[in-house]
């Protein structure tokens, strides 16, 4: 995967003119392709990352209230 | 449901629109929607998804009734709707850079709400929003289609084009070149936007892949890696995308530098006592205005266009300069003030007709036109600064105003003009009061006029001859 993520920025970095007739929107299209993977994957990430921090929260949240009512 | 025999459709006047599923149409003065066959299957899917009853209560949609297929023009209709008239249609060209920014987030909103309901925005286009009760609001029924797993956003291209890049290059680079949306209303071409924008964009991952790359991939078949065979992007790729977009707009804030009028109410040609009878002439003169719109024309962060705004009267309230719209617009947000419209114009150059047969988007001087205008401390701009005859001016005013104009005259002894002709020869010998108020007498009758105390200005009350 990360292979072939990396072999596809080389490609744009590198890119030359191709078809003139290609429809501009096909290249927004492969490159959504193209990082597919990694938006999936850091999306995936920043879900469970504010799960944690919702859980982490909710605990130091109880914490501190069964402190008060003390 | 509506229901209505037929009138003559002889005099319907059609907008014009590239899009095959359907366009709008006006009849007898009502906006109606026909919606073709061809979409068939699309909006009866927005509609029992329950996503537009979602988007409307969000008060993300302007709402739509259904009528009968009697008012169809053509064979190709499915559905007419009669979506809500929007009291003031504005183009993304005049807007101020939180504008855009609102109208990007909300569009990236309601994309993620589609996509909940299974379907996604075929269109993200600035040109979609309209701003309704001081809110952006999608207005195109016809923009979502239904959600294929594993298909890209077909919507990405416009999106990064319309909005970010001309959002990136106001915070980057400077707020005017927003004006840029007014020769691309395609979207701005990503190579110019990659090599406008500073080098150390490369280093914030969303502009690169969003804008720099993205500007790459234009010149880039795909071929070679035969991406074509890989035709996926999961749900959560695609969410992945809409919160990269999402993060990058909401931190973008447009460029810091000063304009010529910010600060014109702290530093401006009036003391405070000058200022509080201005504000009292005005709202004297505004006592019978009851209905209709105003349009207030130079009205800088728009302080007296809040005095009709109170009165529950629509205000347009158009200035040239980007920075003051954005402290109007800002200030409206805050307040909740839902009757002011902040508008970027500048009414020496107003925004055309553009578009396919200049007819797409119609000329700012063809919507702008209210009962009641004011235009305060701005005459010596046009005429002397402009070097727009009194004359034309008046034409062009007796053009704006159906009824109630409220103007402020500025002579030729008032420091602002004598700075304005102190390095240029004075060739305007019939620029004072008398001539003034003859060449207004033509289109306007008077009602009343009053000197501002402490001052040399006069504020004029006419109305408009038939």
């Amino acid at each position: 995967m990360f292979k072939f993520f990396l072999l596809g920025i080389l490609y744009l970095i590198w890119a030359k003119p191709a078809w003139a007739y290609l429809d501009p929107g096909s290249g927004s299209y492969m490159l959504q392709l193209l990082l597919s993977g990694l938006l999936g994957f850091t999306f995936l990430l920043k879900m469970k990352w504010r799960r944690i921090k919702t859980f982490i929260v909710g605990m130091w949240e109880k914490l501190n209230g069964n402190k008060e009512k003390q | 449901m509506v229901t209505k025999k037929n009138s003559d459709t002889t005099f319907d006047k059609i907008i014009p629109s590239r899009d095959p599923n359907g366009f709008l149409f006006f009849r007898d003065e009502v906006l109606f929607r026909q919606i073709n066959l061809t979409f068939r299957k699309n909006y009866d899917h927005f509609i029992r998804s329950d996503l537009y009853e979602k988007l409307v209560s969000l008060k993300l949609l302007i709402p739509h009734s259904e009528v009968t297929k009697q008012y169809a023009k053509t064979e190709q209709a499915y559905k007419v709707i009669r979506p809500k008239v929007v009291p003031f249609i504005s183009y993304p060209y005049e807007w101020c850079f939180s504008q855009l920014k609102d109208a990007a987030l909300t569009t990236l909103k309601i994309q993620k709400i589609a996509l909940d309901h299974g379907m996604v925005l075929k269109d993200a286009t600035p040109f979609n929003i309209q701003f309704v009760e001081g809110v952006p609001k999608h207005i195109d029924t016809l923009s979502f289609e239904i959600y294929k797993e594993g298909k890209p956003w077909v919507a990405y291209r416009q999106f990064c084009q319309l909005f970010l890049a001309s959002m990136l290059l106001a915070g980057y680079r400077d707020i005017r070149l927003l004006h840029l949306l007014r020769i691309y209303h395609e979207g701005l071409p990503l190579d110019l936007v990659s090599a406008l924008l500073p080098v150390i964009t490369y280093l914030n991952p969303s502009i690169l892949t969003h804008i720099h790359l993205h500007a790459k991939s234009y010149k880039f078949s795909g071929g070679k890696l035969n991406l074509e065979k890989r035709n996926s992007m999961s749900r959560n790729a695609l969410l992945g995308l809409l919160d990269s977009l999402e993060s990058v707009v909401s931190n973008l804030h447009q460029s810091e530098k000063s304009s010529n009028w910010e600060n014109y109410y702290c530093d401006n040609s009036y003391t405070p006592q000058a200022f509080t009878h201005k504000k009292e002439i005005v709202s004297s003169y505004l006592k019978d205005v009851v209905d209709g719109r105003v349009l207030d024309l130079g009205a800088n962060t728009g302080e007296f266009s809040r005095l009709t705004a109170r009165k529950k009267l629509y205000t347009i309230s158009l200035d040239s300069d980007a920075k003051v719209v954005e402290m109007n617009y800002v200030v409206c947000k805050k307040e909740h003030e839902v009757n002011i419209m902040p508008l970027v114009g500048d009414i020496t150059s107003p925004t055309p007709g553009a578009g396919w047969e200049t007819k797409e988007f119609s000329p700012l001087t063809d919507r702008i036109v209210s009962e009641t205008v004011m235009m305060l401390a701005l005459i010596h701009h046009i005429v002397i600064a402009g070097n727009i005859s009194m004359e034309r001016l008046a034409q062009y005013l007796y053009h704006l105003c159906k009824k109630r104009l409220i103007i402020e005259f500025i002579p030729k002894s008032d420091t602002q003009v004598k700075e304005m002709l102190r390095f240029r020869e004075d060739i305007f010998p019939d620029y004072n009061k008398d001539y003034f108020m003859k060449v207004f007498g033509k289109y306007f009758a008077i009602k009343d006029s009053q000197k501002i105390y402490d001052s040399q200005r006069m504020i004029f009350c006419f109305d408009r001859k038939k």
